[in-house]
């Protein structure tokens, strides 16, 4: 059999931990050619020098001056801006409830201008069950009970989401 | 992926003591990345604290589709590209394919009171890698010395995996050649 030394790669390969568990020949040619051996001794000898590098140490201080670097506004809240934009919208649309209960704006929202254009049985989707609900309890009390719940929530949600207790940066610096 | 979930969540939260944490843990990785890209000692360290203040403002990006190290080792590295690019520095060399070789590079020659004083491999090693390419390094780095993998070095670098690999399997023929050329393999290899 015609003896075909092994390519750098080939050995890089073997100490990468690429050469397939069947395939024998790499581990075979070892077994019988010193030249290799050797080159991979050499290789061995590198791999072992990179892996033990010193690397590079940053000063104890670095993550206070990191932090010292930080903007004061919290800018890294994208995340919840979707969401601050979701409770914006429950806000509005129980403040309409409430007021429409209130002060029966109906009327009112009839006599806008243009207002015949939009189908007003598209928003009696959203009031028709609320007012169901209203009649089937004292008003005056379920609104109140309401208007308070719905506030209680979404101030709730906001502290725990939102504004968490936190640790002014000043603290840590 | 829950515990990287829950401080990311908590830092966007406004909790700097987890970012703190953060910092902590990956500090080594991107002083790695800095280090090895930037050779202006005066530059290095802001480099490295812009990157995390990169890593805070941008944080509500991350997707959670790859590993925190990953994501902050790649904005360690743009960020050094774009330091690098504006001081028009050399990346990669004009390699070809075929037969490179260690006088490609603008090795200095080593001066004999120097060579004695080297008498350690990792100081050696560090000499040369030091005259490689910034592509070059970074690959050696994050490959040897924090163990990633080539899809995420490939994802750091935005290059694809054969790439990668390829500049790898170079770097070290070409950090071998070199070391050889310069000590003898008892010096080096003892």
């Amino acid at each position: 059999m015609e003896l075909r030394h092994l390519t750098d790669e080939e050995i890089q390969d073997y100490l990468d931990g690429n050469i397939p568990e069947g395939d024998k020949y790499v581990q075979e040619h070892l077994r019988r050619c010193e030249r290799c051996r050797n080159a991979l001794q050499e290789y061995k000898s590198l791999y072992f020098g990179l892996k033990n590098d010193q690397g590079f140490d940053l000063a104890a201080s670095f993550p206070q001056a990191v932090l010292s670097k930080l903007p004061k506004e919290q800018t890294a809240r994208s995340r919840f801006r979707y969401f601050e934009f979701f409770l914006i919208i429950i806000g509005i649309t129980v403040a309409g409830y409430v007021s429409l209960q209130f002060i029966n704006l109906r009327p009112l929202i009839q006599a806008i201008p243009g207002i015949q254009i939009l189908d007003f049985r598209f928003i009696s989707i959203f009031l028709d069950p609320f007012e169901s609900l209203l009649k089937a309890l004292n008003i005056n009390s379920s609104l109140i009970i309401f208007s308070a719940l719905t506030l209680v929530i979404i101030k709730a949600l906001d502290y725990i989401i939102l504004h968490p207790k936190e640790k002014p940066l000043s603290s840590l610096i | 992926m829950g515990d990287t979930r829950s401080l990311v969540n908590r830092i966007l939260a406004g909790n700097t003591r987890a970012f703190k944490a953060v910092i902590q843990e990956h500090q080594r990785l991107v002083s790695h990345v800095v280090f090895r890209m930037i050779s202006n000692e005066t530059d290095r360290e802001d480099i490295c604290q812009d990157v995390f203040v990169k890593v805070y403002q941008n944080l509500g990006d991350f997707n959670f589709e790859s590993k925190l190290s990953t994501w902050i080792a790649k904005i360690a590295y743009n960020t050094c590209i774009n330091f690098l690019e504006k001081k028009k520095t050399l990346l990669v060399g004009d390699f070809s394919s075929e037969g490179d070789t260690f006088d490609t590079f603008s090795t200095k020659d080593t001066l004999p009171d120097e060579s004695a004083e080297k008498n350690d491999l990792s100081i050696r090693l560090q000499a040369e890698i030091s005259e490689m390419p910034a592509h070059f390094r970074t690959i050696l780095t994050l490959y040897h010395l924090d163990e990633m993998s080539y899809n995420e070095i490939s994802e750091i670098m935005q290059l694809p995996q054969g790439t990668v690999k390829s500049y790898l399997f170079r770097a070290r023929r070409l950090l071998k050649e070199k070391l050889l050329s310069k000590y003898q393999k008892e010096e080096l290899w003892n």
